[in-house]
Formats: structure tokens, C-alpha cells, sequence
């Protein structure tokens, strides 16, 4: 089956499209805006309001990925779009989109969770091939800007989230900590390449809640940490902001694992999965691999792509295929009442 | 102009507590400070105080959340959360619907870095003015009103 993928849910505006196949897949088109710089291409100025930039992204993104796909409008099984959770205008932009396409070409449509996407990004290795063997009950700990929790499946379409962040998300936290040292913006990229071969235990920063019987987390204890002692610095040279990204991306690291791993034992899980932007961070890759291989050998570790972790509509093309199962059917009926849902959980 | 002196957390809570009782709907709470001034963390303890259930995070990626408030006392049904941090143009706020809610009898809205949007608020009343300083370890807050 083909799938075509709209993804708007907050400052990215993706398309893709996925064919999809009993266990294998094949990427045909995949595009998101911010990074083929599509406001160059098609002329005009970027807009600053987020809704915006999607209504003027949307539709020469959709044309491209007809085009570099060489698809038929015929040949499309479903259209699938995030409905949730996101900023409301934002999200509005891809279902009103997606609904339209659907009414016009007579599709049924797939409404998509966009943590749920996160989460099943990691079925998808490379360009093409057979769908990850993941097996249940799986733990994904899903961390990007906006999000930060643990969510338990059962199966690709049974979620439970069993902690999350009391207050900022930890790439919010990379992204702040990098503010309040000068550096710019976004803060995870440049903090990691900062971070790399310095000293993170120069400076003394808490793990906060590492210890709670919980799987929650909180991230703005460490973002004042940070601010008490780069305040405390005299000589804030290169080696001292090498050393802050360090200690400071460590601790970020040190809280993940613990609480995951916990989870992971807790829970007897089988596959452990990683999703969002920050899970492009080196270190938590490196580290959690390492430390599942030590601690849980039998469970199998997943990580998503690197151009998967942050906002795609891949994702969203895979989430929808687990979504519509053997029943593609009654995704033709009900996509009139889909609406955007800034809200929606796990 | 009142300055309030904070030396522990506790202090934050009994300030957001006395904050909360004088709400009768329609306020809206401009917070300033810099990072780790503790905007959210007042603004939790605010929530606590309104009864509201949910864990009150950080708006900063998506600059805008609803809660609903479960205090029987006053008219406030809503307390909305906001965040400029991430803004460039007020105009997204519009796009959001927070008009809907400013100075609407049963609600009241938190605006974090509201400085970033000063000349917009412009035109709104009942609005509280919170700077909050750091000072070490301790926070001085300074609050000006105009209802």
C-alpha cells in the first residue's frame, strides 16, 4: 500500500511518501521543508507565525513529492496526517490539508498521533527493506523539545505513558542551558559538539529525580543549576563551556537512563525503543546502547535514524499503516469528524 | 510597587497562594524574569492553589495551554498558561485564540516572558506586572498592578 503522509503538528511542515508491504517498505518521497529551504526555492519571504509558514510550505512540498516520487494521484491507498498533539494552528494547516485531499481524491484518511509516529519511526531502517523485528511488550523513551516521557506498548497501536517531564522537556533544557551560556540556538546540536572530549564532571550539577520511585522527570532544577554555577564562573573561556555542555549533557543522560532502564526492568520489556529530536544526541545513543547491553542483554535495543528523530512524515506513513491494520475500510468514512486535537495524549 | 523577599521555595507557594485567593476571573499575570527566575515554578504553585489537577509543565514549545480550574469560590473556570520565550511575532498568539480568553470573566492567563510582548498587552486591563530577580540562591519579586 501507498501511503501519503502530511506532518504540521508544530514548527515543521513534512510530506512523504511510504510504500508499505507486508513487512517491507520503500521510501519514495520525503521532504520537509525547513531543510530544503523551500521559501528559496519557490521565492517569497519566510513567514514568522508558524501557521503561516505551513500554508505557504504545504502545497509546493506536496507538488515536489508527487514529482521526485513519480507517483498517480490513482495509485495512493491512504493519506494519513497528525491530528495531535501540537500547536492547534499549526496542526490545522495539515488535517484541513489532508481532508481536502481525501474528499477531492477520494481517499480514506488516517489520523495520526505524533508521539505514536515518534515512537514508530523506529520500524524503518534505510531507504528500503523489511520493517524492524520489534518485539512486544516494548519501552520508548521519547525525547524532543516539546516532550519528554516513557511510553509502554503493548502492540504498535496499544500506548501507555507511565512517566513524563513535571516541567521542561530535555531538549527545551539543551536548548535554555545553551542560552544561558551565549551559545545558539539549537541548543542540543551545539551542546554536543561542545561536549565532546571535555570534562563533565568539572562542574557539580544535580541528577535531579533520578532517584524517585517514579518514571517522571524535571529538567528545570538542572537549567538553574546551570545558571548558579556559569554565574560562579570567572574565566568563561572555550575549556569552560566545553566542560558546562558536558557535565550538563551528562546529567541530561545520567536521568534518562536511570528512570528508562528502571522502566525497562520494571516492566520486563523485550524491545527498547528511542524517538524525538533528541534522540539524535550522541551520547544518549552511545550510552543507552551500552548500558542496555551491560544491564539488559536480552532486551533489544532500537534507535531511529538520525533524519527520523526530528519531525518527519515518514514516521507518520508507518504510524498509519499500524493504524489502519486490516481495516483500511473504515478510514473512508470517518474523516470529516477528524479534527485537530492540540492536546492529545498517550 | 510591592517587593516580595524569597528565600525558599515555600516562600514562592505561600506568595502564589495569596496570588491565586485574590483571582476573581479576568486577570492576566504578566510574569518577567530570566532563566531559572522561576515563572513556571509560580505559576505551578498558582495551579496548585486554583486546584488544578493536571501537572502544569512548560509551554515553551507549544506557547499555549488551557487548564481547566476546579476552585468553587470564584467565576475562574480556566487558567491559561503562556509563553513568549519562543515568540517573534505576538500575531501567533492571536492565531492561537488567546483573545478568547484575556480578560474573559472565567478565566485567567499566565504570560510568561511577557515582556516580549509588552505594546501588545497594551490594550488589555487588570493586568499584574511580576518581575522576579535572582539574587543567588534567593529571588526578590516586584509586582505592580493596574486594575
Amino acid at each position: 500500500m501507498i501511503i501519503l503522509a502530511i506532518e504540521t503538528s508544530c514548527d515543521e511542515t513534512a510530506i512523504a511518501l511510504l510504500e508499505i508491504n507486508k513487512g517491507h517498505f520503500k521510501v519514495l518521497a520525503n521532504f520537509v521543508a525547513s531543510q530544503i529551504n523551500i521559501h528559496k526555492k519557490y521565492g517569497g519571504v519566510v513567514p514568522e507565525v508558524a501557521a503561516r509558514k505551513h500554508l505557504e510550505n504545504i502545497l509546493p512540498l506536496l507538488d515536489k513529492t508527487l514529482k521526485q516520487a513519480k507517483v498517480k494521484t490513482s495509485q495512493i491507498d491512504a493519506i494519513a496526517v497528525v491530528y495531535g498533539p501540537g500547536l492547534i494552528t499549526s496542526l490545522i494547516v495539515g488535517v484541513e490539508t489532508a481532508k481536502t485531499l481525501a474528499m477531492v481524491w477520494k481517499k480514506p484518511l488516517i489520523p495520526v498521533n505524533h508521539i505514536k509516529a515518534h515512537i514508530l519511526a523506529n520500524y524503518l531502517k534505510g531507504e528500503s527493506g523489511e520493517l524492524a523485528k520489534i518485539i512486544y511488550p516494548a519501552l520508548c523513551l521519547i525525547v524532543s523539545g516539546g516532550h519528554t516521557s516513557l511510553v509502554l506498548l503493548k502492540d504498535p497501536n496499544n500506548f501507555k505513558t507511565i512517566g513524563s517531564t513535571r516541567d521542561d522537556a530535555v531538549g527545551e533544557a539543551f536548548d535554555k542551558a545553551a542560552k544561558i551560556m551565549g551559545l545558539g540556538y539549537p541548543g542540543g546540536p551545539i551542546i554536543s559538539k561542545y561536549a565532546e572530549n571535555a570534562d563533565p564532571e568539572y562542574f557539580k550539577l544535580p541528577r535531579p529525580m533520578i532517584y524517585s520511585k517514579d518514571f517522571d522527570f524535571s529538567f528545570s532544577g538542572l537549567k538553574t543549576a546551570v545558571r548558579n554555577e556559569w554565574d560562579k564562573v570567572r574565566f568563561k573561556d572555550a575549556k569552560a563551556i566545553r566542560n558546562m555542555c558536558a557535565g550538563f549533557q551528562q546529567a541530561c543522560v545520567d536521568v534518562l537512563i536511570a528512570k528508562t532502564l528502571k522502566a525497562a526492568k520494571k516492566f520486563q520489556v523485550k524491545s527498547l525503543l528511542l524517538g524525538g529530536g533528541v534522540a539524535a544526541n550522541r551520547e544518549l545513543r552511545r550510552q543507552l546502547a551500552a548500558q542496555v547491553q551491560t544491564n539488559l542483554p536480552k532486551v533489544k535495543f532500537f534507535q531511529p535514524d538520525l533524519h527520523l528523530t526530528t519531525d518527519n512524515a515518514l514516521m507518520v506513513a508507518v504510524a498509519a499503516y499500524f493504524e489502519a491494520g486490516n481495516d483500511l475500510a473504515r478510514f473512508k468514512v470517518n474523516w470529516l469528524k477528524i479534527k485537530a486535537n492540540p492536546n492529545l495524549e498517550v | 510597587m510591592k517587593t516580595i523577599n524569597i528565600k525558599t521555595e515555600q516562600d514562592t507557594q505561600v506568595f502564589a497562594q495569596k496570588l491565586a485567593k485574590s483571582l476573581k476571573g479576568g486577570e492576566i499575570i504578566a510574569l518577567e524574569g530570566e532563566l531559572g527566575a522561576g515563572k513556571t515554578t509560580l505559576t505551578q504553585y498558582v495551579a496548585k492553589a486554583l486546584r488544578v489537577k493536571e501537572n502544569v509543565t512548560s509551554p515553551t514549545f507549544v506557547l499555549l495551554k488551557v487548564y481547566e480550574v476546579r476552585s468553587p469560590k470564584a467565576e475562574v473556570r480556566r487558567l491559561v498558561h503562556v509563553d513568549c520565550y519562543r515568540l517573534d511575532d505576538p500575531q501567533e498568539l492571536f492565531y492561537l485564540g488567546i483573545e478568547e480568553y484575556l480578560n474573559k470573566k472565567d478565566a485567567v492567563v499566565i504570560i510568561e516572558w511577557a515582556d516580549k510582548i509588552k505594546a501588545y498587552l497594551k490594550k488589555f486591563k487588570k493586568i499584574t506586572w511580576i518581575k522576579i530577580d535572582i539574587k543567588n540562591k534567593a529571588r526578590l519579586i516586584k509586582l505592580r498592578s493596574k486594575i
